[in-house]
């Protein structure tokens, strides 16, 4: 196989390689060339990092509350004193109880140990709803919000952009947006210079009301103003079809809106 | 429980103090990331036994490796959730090696993930793009990416296990991660990624020549 040959085959190799797909011999050669490729390093590291991503896919599971402990036993070098310790514990228990007694004992522990152990779960759950709502109230309590209005064709049309202005992630709460025919959808727009970068394409099945998300190229305290038109489904590289909701992010002098959601 | 100081320290510091024998910042990484990795092995191998067998593995072998872990090649977490995918991986093909396992669920499960205290709402926002991405993939495609990255399975595998062409698994993990890329691309999604979309109808023109019926 020639050098070139050979790049090809592994530029497609590159996605597959970087989720663990690749056979044995394709593993081979996709590491053998890259030593040598910079090209091939590059995407792989731009596939490798879309990899990672998958793991943002993982529901969150609660570990066992005992992982930990065993975690340490696990790591601590054995004491001779907790040998001593066990080996001495666990004789004396025989001599001073009769068998049912011993078993009585056991069964309440056990039957504590349960009981303890819902009662954990329990605690966790809500804790864990708990955190849920501390997530959304920290990243509300940070972030600003700018109202957007319906243009001639959705005056009824409107809603909140909500951000921080340091990050490229943002919410987008919209009302009365009309549904649109087959193969149209909306996409929104984040204006900077006259450059228009997308942030989402969507579509709207009736509802009064929907949240979007939008990403950004960059951070959302860069961008002077938001705007949504009407495209093809699948969205455009630049606007094409008419405006239905528009708002500025920033003003003269700083973000537009000072006001903090809460 | 860690003292607070430990727990105010960066990832990369706990690493440092893991390497000289400090078990509270071992205890705060596990406070950290132990979830993380549990969930992942959990997500791999569907066994809760399991998956508390990998995460003490995991850390045990972060406690004896820390002082390798060099901060320039990779980040802590990137290098701590491959060592768990790894181990996970491996434990499940022996599995299925001595007929131990089922058939996989291949669904993806876009459950919403339950909020950590210790990640960060921009976390939480980066978690619903990329599912909102994978939901926007066709299910094949979404499908073939799953049983590899989660189910261990090799393209040739994959093909064995779905009954279908090798040549199609091959186009269905390219497709579905070009356009992954091209939904999560910090450029944003199709509509700024004009050269992706072009590289991506180049791809599907391509697979269509060499095999029809993808």
């Amino acid at each position: 196989m020639s050098e070139r040959e050979e790049h090809q085959v592994v530029s497609q190799l590159i996605p597959a390689y970087a989720i663990g797909a690749t056979d044995a011999d394709e593993t081979a050669l996709v590491e053998q060339h890259i030593r040598h490729c910079e090209v091939c390093r590059a995407l792989l590291a731009d596939y490798t990092q879309l990899s990672d991503m998958f793991l943002y896919t993982v529901p969150l599971v609660a570990a066992p509350a005992t992982l930990e402990e065993r975690l340490l036993a696990q790591i601590a070098p054995p004491q001779p004193s907790d040998i001593k310790k066990r080996s001495r514990s666990t004789s004396p228990a025989r001599f001073l109880f009769p068998r049912w007694q011993t078993w009585a004992a056991i069964a309440a522990v056990v039957l504590l140990f349960f009981t303890n152990a819902y009662w954990m779960a329990r605690l966790t759950r809500v804790k864990q709803e708990a955190a849920l709502q501390a997530t959304a109230i920290a990243f509300l309590a940070d972030a600003q919000r700018v109202q957007v209005t319906g243009d001639a064709l959705a005056p009824e049309a409107g809603g909140i952009l909500i951000f921080q202005p340091d990050t490229s992630i943002a919410l987008l709460h919209l009302d009365h947006l009309p549904p649109l025919p087959e193969g149209k959808a909306y996409q929104v727009w984040l204006i900077r210079n006259g450059h228009r970068d997308s942030g989402a394409v969507f579509r709207v099945r009736g509802e009064k009301e929907i949240t979007v998300l939008i990403r950004a190229p960059r951070p959302l305290g860069e961008y002077e103003a938001i705007g949504i038109t009407v495209e093809p489904e699948g969205g455009s590289p630049r606007p094409t079809g008419p405006r239905v909701i528009k708002g500025r992010i920033i003003q003269q002098g700083g973000i537009s809106t000072q006001e903090k959601a809460s | 429980m860690p003292t607070r100081d430990v727990q105010t320290l960066s990832d990369q510091e706990l690493l440092q103090r893991v390497a000289q024998g400090d078990e509270d910042a071992l205890v705060a990484l596990y406070d950290r990331y132990g979830r993380l990795v549990y969930s992942l092995a959990y997500k791999i191998l569907q066994d809760h036994q399991l998956a508390e067998e990998v995460t003490q593995d995991v850390f045990t072998n972060v406690w004896r490796a820390a002082a390798s872990f060099d901060p320039k090649k990779s980040r802590f977490t990137t290098w701590l959730t491959s060592i768990a995918r790894n181990r996970a991986i491996d434990l499940l093909r022996r599995r299925r090696a001595r007929g131990l396992t089922g058939g996989r669920e291949t669904e993806l499960n876009t459950a919403i993930t339950r909020a950590d205290e210790r990640l960060s709402p921009e976390h939480h926002l980066q978690a619903l793009a990329v599912r909102e991405a994978l939901e926007q993939l066709p299910p094949a495609q979404r499908e073939v990416l799953e049983l590899a990255y989660f189910g261990g399975l090799t393209q040739r595998e994959i093909a064995e296990h779905l009954g279908i062409p090798l040549g199609t698994v091959k186009t269905r993990v390219r497709l579905g991660m070009l356009k992954l890329k091209e939904l999560l691309s910090p450029h944003g999604p199709p509509g700024n990624g004009r050269s992706g979309q072009k590289e991506t109808n180049a791809l599907e023109e391509q697979s269509k020549v060499r095999k029809k019926g993808v």
